[in-house]
């Protein structure tokens, strides 16, 4: 049966930017893989029969000749196309042209090579420094290609999650990543072939775009930027926010911080965890992963802030009254959100 | 001179009105400021570019509208332009690059209707219309230039503008906040079958004291997509693609851009 059309969204855009679906886990059903899209649809009967396509895997294919698929028209393998699914347009852009396009709509950003990986450091770069966000990455309507690559790891990239077969049956996670084996691989074995690949690399993962740019600049290029995570969770808060119709936000650890006195201080947030941003008369905690925003005073945002970037009430106690500290520490942990680095570790 | 609805406006702002052609020094600034925030055609041109091989010529490259997009591509660009302060600009622009794709660009002054650089090119573009700049002698010396730098299989990309069928109106204006231009209104004054429109740029800031009130105009041929495809094809060339380009003047142009190749 095809999935519903949210379901279809929440699927794609799994797929392309390597993060689960959702609050929802793959749950394919054993070694399946949560979402594959297809270039061949004549590949999905021997996918299904070695078990790389589960009963509860959302198939994406070209034509309708495989039961249950989704079909879509296009391609999401050239920058300047687009990837079409019934009345949904998915804009394809390479990273370094997409400040000078217009949003149309839906548009999936991907690094094609070296051009884009460089535009998307030099943006990270000046977002860190000067807390100038690049327009287009943070429009509602974009999405960032293989976060996994670009330091954002969740835990939850490889073959069980998405696969790209492509018309030859070569299988990757990604449309620019490394092969892991082809139409007639086990799912044991692509996903062997996934951690036999990441093993050696310093920043995984090193498969999706492991065809697009070297790993060693890969690498070294995240490496000389830790934050890089936190940047590009700040681009997910900010897209929210903007969709919202909030605008002239500030991104805390991006140029500055709520509060001032905390600007010089070692940052001890934890890479994945909740991001503090704020507008002229709102504060917001942003728990990216979990995908939910909190609004705030100002003051308590400052408290939420002195957590997240202290690690720890007793680390910030010079900077506000330990009960306040803990108050909002409580609030937020009662929420699922923890802002303290302790409480994470 | 200035005619149609601008005409009104520039008549209510009195002796404030401060006229100027939209290609001189000033005129530039604002040019310029109006071309950063119109990303028209370039989604069209890019797609047209981005499959050939070799480096790119950008003809009439005024201040990089299409030359920064056309640097992404990660290939060298030769950006060709006669007017000397959008020349400045242009450099100006270019400092803002990073160092590698800035150290790709090869800036020219000169006369696209007569150059000689040396050189072969895989895409040979003349965007936003400035084919109309150019009279019929312009124009033929324009193609022999192209056919000298095109390399085999490179394609000649030039965009152009029409009116559409359903459109009778002569004048159209649409408002503007331009982050660098300020509040502006554009008139365009284009009779249907006239070969010439006016365009006529207002500010809308108009200062406090009753101080000067800046407007600049220019008149310009315009080349309807049929009637340079013709000519195009007298010249030698064949039409590969025809992309059809969202105007900012909406329903009321037909704007298109050609790929073309030489065929003789």
């Amino acid at each position: 049966m095809t999935p519903d059309r949210a379901t279809i969204k929440r699927h794609l855009m799994s797929w392309a930017a390597g993060t689960p679906p959702g609050p929802v886990s793959a749950a394919a059903g054993g070694d399946a893989s949560a979402t594959v899209l297809v270039e061949s649809s004549e590949h999905v009967a021997e996918l299904r029969a070695t078990g790389v396509i589960g009963p509860q895997t959302v198939v994406f294919a070209p034509d309708d000749r495989a039961e249950g698929s989704v079909v879509y028209e296009g391609t999401a393998t050239e920058p300047g196309q687009e990837l079409v699914i019934g009345d949904f347009y998915l804009q394809i852009q390479d990273y370094a042209t997409s400040p000078y396009m217009t949003v149309l709509g839906p548009t999936l950003v991907r690094i094609f090579g070296g051009e884009d990986f460089s535009a998307l450091l030099h943006d990270a770069d000046v977002a860190r420094e000067d807390g100038a966000f690049a327009d287009f990455a943070t429009a509602p309507a974009v999405q960032l290609a293989d976060l996994p690559a670009l330091g954002l790891r969740a835990g939850s990239d490889g073959p069980r999650l998405r696969l790209y077969v492509d018309a030859e049956g070569t299988m990757s996670t990604s449309t620019s990543g490394l092969a892991l084996g082809s139409v007639g691989t086990a799912p044991r074995d692509l996903a062997a072939r996934w951690d036999e690949l990441n093993e050696p690399s310093a920043a995984p993962c090193a498969v999706c775009l492991g065809d697009a740019i070297p790993d060693a600049d890969r690498v070294d290029a995240l490496a000389a930027r830790p934050w890089l995570a936190r940047y590009l969770l700040a681009l997910d808060a900010l897209r929210d926010l903007h969709a919202r119709g909030i605008g002239s936000v500030h991104v805390s650890g991006f140029g500055g911080r709520l509060d001032e006195r905390i600007a010089e201080r070692p940052a001890r947030e934890v890479p994945l965890g909740p991001l503090l941003l704020w507008s002229e008369d709102t504060a917001y905690v942003r728990a990216a992963l979990a995908g939910r925003t909190f609004e705030l005073p100002p003051d308590v945002g400052r408290l939420a802030e002195a957590l997240l970037v202290c690690g720890s009430v007793a680390e910030a106690h010079d900077l506000a009254d330990a009960g306040e500290l803990q108050r909002v520490a409580t609030m937020f942990s009662k929420q699922g959100v923890e802002l303290v680095a302790e409480a994470v570790a | 001179m200035i005619v149609g609805r601008a005409a009104d406006h520039v008549a209510a702002l009195g002796s404030r009105a401060v006229v100027r052609d939209l290609y001189d020094e000033s005129g530039s600034r604002v040019y310029h400021a109006l071309a950063a925030s119109d990303r028209f055609e370039i989604r069209e041109l890019l797609r047209v570019v981005r499959p050939l091989d070799g480096p790119i010529l950008d003809l009439a490259a005024g201040a990089g509208r299409l030359t920064v997009p056309l640097l992404a591509l990660a290939r060298p660009v030769t950006a060709l332009e006669l007017s000397p302060p959008m020349v400045r600009l242009l450099e100006q622009e270019l400092q803002r690059l990073p160092a590698a794709r800035r150290e790709r660009c090869r800036v020219v002054e000169g006369d696209m209707s007569r150059f000689d650089l040396g050189e072969r090119y895989g895409a040979v573009v003349l965007g936003t219309s400035s084919i109309s700049l150019l009279d019929g002698d312009g124009r033929a010396g324009l193609y022999d230039c192209v056919k000298a730098h095109l390399a085999p299989a490179g394609r000649f990309v030039v965009s152009t503008i029409g009116l559409a069928e359903q459109d009778d109106g002569v004048d159209a204006e649409i408002a503007l906040d331009s982050p660098a231009a300020g509040g502006i209104r554009i008139y365009e004054h284009w009779p249907p079958g006239a070969t010439a429109r006016t365009v006529t740029i207002v500010s809308l800031a108009e200062p406090d004291d009753g101080g000067p009130v800046g407007v600049w105009t220019t008149t310009i041929g315009v080349l309807d997509p049929d009637a340079l495809g013709e000519e195009l094809a007298r010249a030698g060339f064949a039409i590969v693609r025809r992309l059809p380009v969202p105007s900012p003047f909406g329903g009321r142009h037909a704007d298109v851009v050609l790929e073309l190749e030489v065929v003789a």
